[in-house]
């Protein structure tokens, strides 16, 4: 057979190519009626989160009571979570359930992406959740999210720590007149021996804190109307003031740069090297292998502030609008709310369950010692203001607060410094997103 | 018939009209996935984004068309003037720092000196490393009060810096580190250009006097400009689009990364998509990126015919 003869012309690789396409979509109309019905009663939900296994339990639970739905779980990394969730959404094809970081629920409800989930909700009795907390994420009296659970602030102490050094621990009661601003501090100073690496207290450099603290002494980050910046009030720039003190008490640490060096507030917790941290609710990871003993307080308060300071971070899900399995979507985000999923997430999980019977009855008596601190801490916790362009607010104050911490600027230099620019911002959104609940 | 041709097999070449077309057609069977790729990954998104950076866009909700908005925005956005000053500064630094780094550490190993092998991997080590664990790394050692570079000053009793965050200082332990990371590179580059230059233009001056300074100046720098005009051009382009770095260290380095003085263009170009769901102002952004990059490209072929020597 001659070379020639064994190469394929172009018409023949048209017929092969066509014959092909022919058998293939003749065997698949061939495939049984039944094998077809049944893919198609089959309804799958793709949901995406942060964490890789909180919520495996719960998944199977609620596919073991919906065995018509599948749930494809998937989970990407704090940083690359965001990016690919917007992404999908660019692409028009979202997740069904998702994470939704709860500052971002204006922007999102703003232009329609997420699915109302009032209605779904209707059978739930407030009066057996902690429903300030899902209320706080309303716009115009609809419900957007499902809040499986929360966190607040508190501290948690290296009571070995404590005794060791002979000092004082901090009283159980949340708030306390005797756990002000003052006597942490001369705490935490009495803690530190910067010498050898070791402070009383770490974890001051996130903003989340202080603002707190600023918003207990009757400042605020923007006005109800969203519509001015409001940082550069007395009571935010001597929470940040004070915070940036602090630093600088224990011999100039922990400042971020120092704290990042010894591997952050939580691994220096764990390892001995911080006596107090601020935590929201969840443990530092490998809490369980730590030899010495730990409990919880609650955080400072001031003898002259208008109220004790909290922060309340809500764990969201949203459900797309453009989900093709609106009903089954909608009831998986309830479903994690429901008495069931609670139930399972008190076992696991170790931030506050949105139902009260849950959190009191099965996650409190779980322990540490003053686990009771971040309920009551409930009563006094605000999240960060909801609005349309907090991500650009933070990128222009953030940085600059961290000026503040490393001691290069005082709270009121950067805050008045940074107040024209972030007007400006505000007045370009046009104030809040709708009304609350 | 041509050369090219005349060298294929008979059964390939045939003779007439039709087989030369098919020979054709052939060849384009076998550029064809590398002609689909480069349209489908760089053609269509680079008209794709000229589109968006026409419009306000979300990527929540369709694009609403804007005409020059974002490009009038871009011009008078103070954080976009300063992203850029610091993008020229980095690309400055890398350049100036990097192609003389390069081509020194090239010289040097040039020579056939016991182990030569060995140095030449190690200084490529750097570059096939991953951003990530080099960023972490350089943390420690630049780290303020425990880092370290400046325990090592301690010991010489010269005061230590807070080398990532200072603003007046960062940049330049950014650039650095880039220099560092990259330089293994450019050796390499600079290295196969040293090795491919005549031994016989060196014996011949020698023959005629000149020194080992004579010989840099008239034999290495001339016959080497060709390489050192595409490390020129890879270090320009590559400096203008920096990110990783800066993103590595603005997410593990506590305030490091935070600092103005470190928001480069790219970085900003994100930050728009991602935390202000901006993308038709970041398209806007990513197509002046471009614009310039071919801007100076093109200037840099043009100038190169004054001072790149092809040995015609």
């Amino acid at each position: 057979m001659s070379e020639q003869k064994r190469q394929v012309s172009r018409r023949d690789f048209l017929k092969i190519a066509a014959s092909g396409g022919a058998v293939a979509f003749g065997s698949l109309s061939n495939l049984p009626v039944n094998m077809i019905a049944s893919a198609q009663d089959m309804v799958t939900l793709n949901v995406w989160h942060v964490n890789e296994t909180e919520f495996d339990a719960v998944i199977d639970a609620f596919e073991a009571q919906n065995p018509n739905v599948n749930i494809e779980f998937q989970y990407y990394p704090w940083g690359a979570f965001f990016d690919n969730l917007q992404t999908a959404y660019a692409g028009g094809a979202p997740p069904d359930v998702h994470r939704q970081d709860d500052d971002e629920i204006p922007f999102f409800v703003q232009r329609g992406a997420l699915l109302s989930l009032t209605q779904a909700l209707a059978d739930l009795n407030p009066d057996e959740f902690f429903w300030d907390a899902l209320s706080s994420t309303a716009i115009n009296g609809e419900v957007w999210v499902s809040v499986p659970a929360m966190r607040v602030d508190n501290l948690i102490i290296n009571k070995t720590m404590f005794e060791e050094a002979g000092v004082d621990l901090p009283p159980l009661e949340y708030p306390s007149a005797d756990w002000s601003w003052e006597s942490f501090t001369e705490t935490a100073v009495a803690l530190t021996d910067a010498d050898n690496l070791v402070y009383g207290m770490a974890g001051l450099t996130s903003a989340d804190h202080s603002i707190s603290h600023g918003r207990a002494l009757g400042g605020d980050v923007i006005s109800e109307d969203c519509l001015e910046f409001l940082m550069n009030g007395a009571g935010m720039v001597r929470a940040f003031d004070n915070s940036a003190a602090l630093i600088q008490a224990q011999g100039g640490a922990v400042d971020p740069e120092t704290q990042e060096a010894l591997g952050g507030a939580s691994e220096m917790f764990v390892g001995g090297q911080a006596a107090m941290i601020y935590q929201q609710s969840r443990f530092p990871s490998g809490i369980d292998e730590v030899d010495f003993e730990y409990e919880l307080r609650g955080i400072p308060t001031y003898a002259d502030a208008y109220g004790p300071a909290n922060f309340l971070a809500i764990e969201c899900f949203g459900v797309a609008a453009s989900t093709s399995h609106p009903e089954e979507a909608a009831k998986f985000a309830v479903f994690l709310m429901g008495s069931e999923s609670q139930t399972i997430l008190a076992e696991t999980k170790s931030i506050i369950p949105f139902s009260r019977a849950a959190a009191n009855d099965i996650w409190l008596p779980k322990g540490p010692v003053g686990r009771e601190i971040l309920v009551e801490g409930l009563n006094y916790a605000r999240s960060l203001p909801f609005a349309v362009a907090f991500g650009e607010l933070q990128d222009v104050v953030w940085p600059e607060i961290q000026q503040i911490f490393l001691g290069q600027k005082s709270a009121q230099e950067v805050f008045d410094a940074a107040k024209p620019a972030v007007d400006e911002i505000l007045a370009g959104v046009g104030g809040c997103v709708g009304d609350g609940m | 018939m041509s050369a090219s041709v005349e060298r294929l097999p008979l059964s390939i070449r045939g003779s007439d009209n039709y087989s030369f077309h098919r020979v054709q057609f052939v060849g384009l069977l076998f550029v064809l996935p590398v002609v689909l790729g480069t349209l489908i990954l760089n053609v269509l998104p680079t008209f794709a984004t000229l589109g968006i950076s026409f419009t306000s866009y979300d990527m929540l909700t369709a694009p609403e068309w804007v005409g020059l908005g974002n490009y009038e925005r871009l011009l008078a956005d103070e954080f976009a003037g300063q992203a850029l000053r610091n993008t020229i500064v980095y690309t400055a630094g890398t350049v100036f720092l990097g192609i003389p780094a390069g081509l020194g550490l090239a010289l040097l190993v040039n020579n056939p000196l016991p182990g030569i092998r060995l140095i030449r991997l190690a200084y490529i080590v750097p570059y096939v490393s991953s951003t990530v664990a080099i960023a972490m790394v350089w943390q420690w050692i630049l780290n303020g009060k425990l880092g370290l570079l400046n325990q090592f000053l301690k010991m010489l009793g010269i005061e230590g810096q807070s080398w990532l965050t200072n603003p007046n200082i960062a940049m330049l332990s950014v650039i650095v580190v880039s220099v560092w990371q990259g330089l293994g590179y450019n050796m390499l580059l600079f290295l196969a250009g040293l090795q491919s230059i005549p031994e016989a233009l060196y014996e011949a001056a020698k023959i005629d006097g000149g020194g080992a300074r004579s010989r840099l100046w008239h034999i290495t720098l001339p016959l080497l400009s060709p390489t050192t005009f595409f490390v020129l051009i890879i270090t320009l382009i590559s400096s203008f689009q920096v990110f990783s770095i800066i993103y590595i260290f603005t997410f593990t380095s506590g305030a490091a990364g935070r600092l103005r003085s470190l928001d480069v263009w790219v970085y900003y170009l994100w930050q728009n998509i991602f935390s202000f769901n901006r993308a038709g102002y970041a398209a806007a952004m990513a197509f002046g990126l471009f614009v310039v990059i071919a801007a100076v490209t093109y200037i840099q072929w043009r100038a190169s015919k004054l001072w790149v020597f092809y040995g015609e």
